[in-house]
């Protein structure tokens, strides 16, 4: 059998990690021959310096630059590397590998990502419209650009409230002068509109997912998030058997006909009544969890690519933690160098 | 009996997990008999001639206990 050599972003191993690491993690465990690149957008991603876990790894220019110029060095490393498959691990990324989709298939070059529709009916602005077609209810939810539509807004909504950003970040307020900080910051940040949402009291909740290259269920997990960073992310998870999450799941699917990896994020009241709070059309970083409990999402997303495959196990257990931790390597300053300097490490 | 209590997974170091939720709980040996037998009744007279079986305590105490055990169950919503 040929040696697939796959391309995976995301390799941030940090506070706020990408989910690089749980998809190569998962590769690794399923076929030790896969050749896993690293892809990476700065040279102090802990991801690049692990010789072990990646065979290679590479700096890309940010998605936000130009897309001639993130293509021209994403076709260089895959010629240099004769990548066969790309997992993208980040949604800032998505648009640009959309918009090649043929192009990089013409080139023999494989990935599974949503159809540009799919990608924005997963856009916080648009999340309840799509909450409507699968049949969940979503808080209610304002896009703000102005102070005079914010104010407006926190009326609707009361306090406390959520003030997010149109791609990341979400902060917790309790006053119009909180609400008034994150708005400069967040749109400073990210841009406009900011979302003004409605707090909903309860625990969160994720389920990790896949969609076939034609858009079929190839498995999901759903997870209690135990312990979180302050930006809300998981730090320590538990697998759950929740028919209701999985069934918003299915539909999901059924509805969007969605392609590749992707997270729906929860929040179920102490009356079990289930919300669903955000989409995000990617694996997430806790996809590692998945694997744990014979739910192998990235080498099933290989599988589809290459054999057509379909057909897989869906029962998990629930009770298996994934506890996350910090730990450190020790490297040469000319690791750092051959990075910086050449793109790429040694 | 009450759909969430049915569905909890509990051990004998009174190790309380739901599966479906994800929530769990610890509660002492005297907890954990009086869930074991919630399970299949509601009867409070019933579970207190079962706790006065096998713990050394009075049936007034006991009585005591069970409804106030109960009512903090409630309020976490394990039983109805």
């Amino acid at each position: 059998m040929k040696r697939l050599t796959i391309a995976v972003s995301g390799i941030n191993i940090v506070d706020n990690p990408g989910s690089g690491y749980g998809i190569i993690r998962s590769l690794r465990e399923a076929n030790s021959k896969y050749r896993c690149i690293g892809l990476s957008y700065d040279a102090m991603d802990p991801g690049l310096y692990l010789d072990n876990f990646i065979s290679k790894g590479y700096l890309l220019p940010y998605p936000s630059s130009s897309i001639e110029k993130y293509l021209d060095r994403l076709m260089y490393i895959c010629g240099k590397e004769k990548v066969n498959i790309i997992i993208p691990a980040f949604d800032s990324e998505l648009p640009h590998y959309i918009k090649n989709y043929n192009l990089l298939k013409k080139r023999d070059i494989r990935l599974i990502v949503p159809t540009r529709e799919q990608f924005e009916s997963c856009n916080k602005a648009n999340l309840a419209h799509l909450a409507e077609r699968i049949k969940i209810r979503v808080p209610l939810t304002f896009s703000v650009s102005t102070f005079e539509e914010l104010n407006r807004a926190l009326e609707n909504v009361g306090f406390p409230a959520i003030v997010k950003g149109c791609f990341y970040e979400a902060y917790r307020v309790s006053s119009y002068y909180e609400a008034h900080n994150y708005f400069d910051q967040l749109s400073k940040k990210w841009g406009f509109p900011v979302l003004v949402q409605q707090f909903i009291t309860g625990n969160d909740y994720n389920l990790v997912g896949l969609g076939s290259k034609d858009g079929e269920c190839l498995g999901l997990v759903a997870a209690k998030k135990l312990l979180l960073t302050q930006l809300g992310k998981i730090w320590t998870a538990v697998t759950i058997d929740n028919p209701r999450m999985i069934g918003v799941g299915k539909k999901f699917i059924e509805v969007t006909h969605f392609r590749g990896g992707f997270e729906l994020e929860f929040r179920m009241t102490p009356k079990e009544e289930l919300y669903l709070l955000e989409i995000n059309p990617r694996f997430p970083a806790w996809v590692y969890l998945a694997t744990a409990v014979g739910i192998n999402l990235p080498h099933r997303y290989v599988l589809n690519l290459t054999e057509g495959k379909k057909k897989f196990r869906m029962g998990y257990k629930p009770g298996r933690l994934l506890i996350r931790y910090t730990g450190e390597i020790i490297k040469n300053i000319t690791d750092f160098e051959n990075i910086t300097i050449k793109g790429e490490s040694l | 009996m009450n759909e969430r209590l049915k569905r909890m997974a509990m051990n004998e170091n009174g190790f309380i997990f739901d599966p479906q939720t994800g929530v769990s709980y610890t509660t002492n040996s005297t907890g954990l008999e009086i869930l074991k037998k919630l399970k299949e009744t509601t009867n409070i007279e019933e579970i207190k001639n079962y706790i006065v079986s096998l713990f050394d305590v009075s049936s007034y105490e006991v009585e005591r206990d069970i409804i106030d055990f109960m009512e903090l169950l409630k309020s976490k919503g394990i039983i109805e």
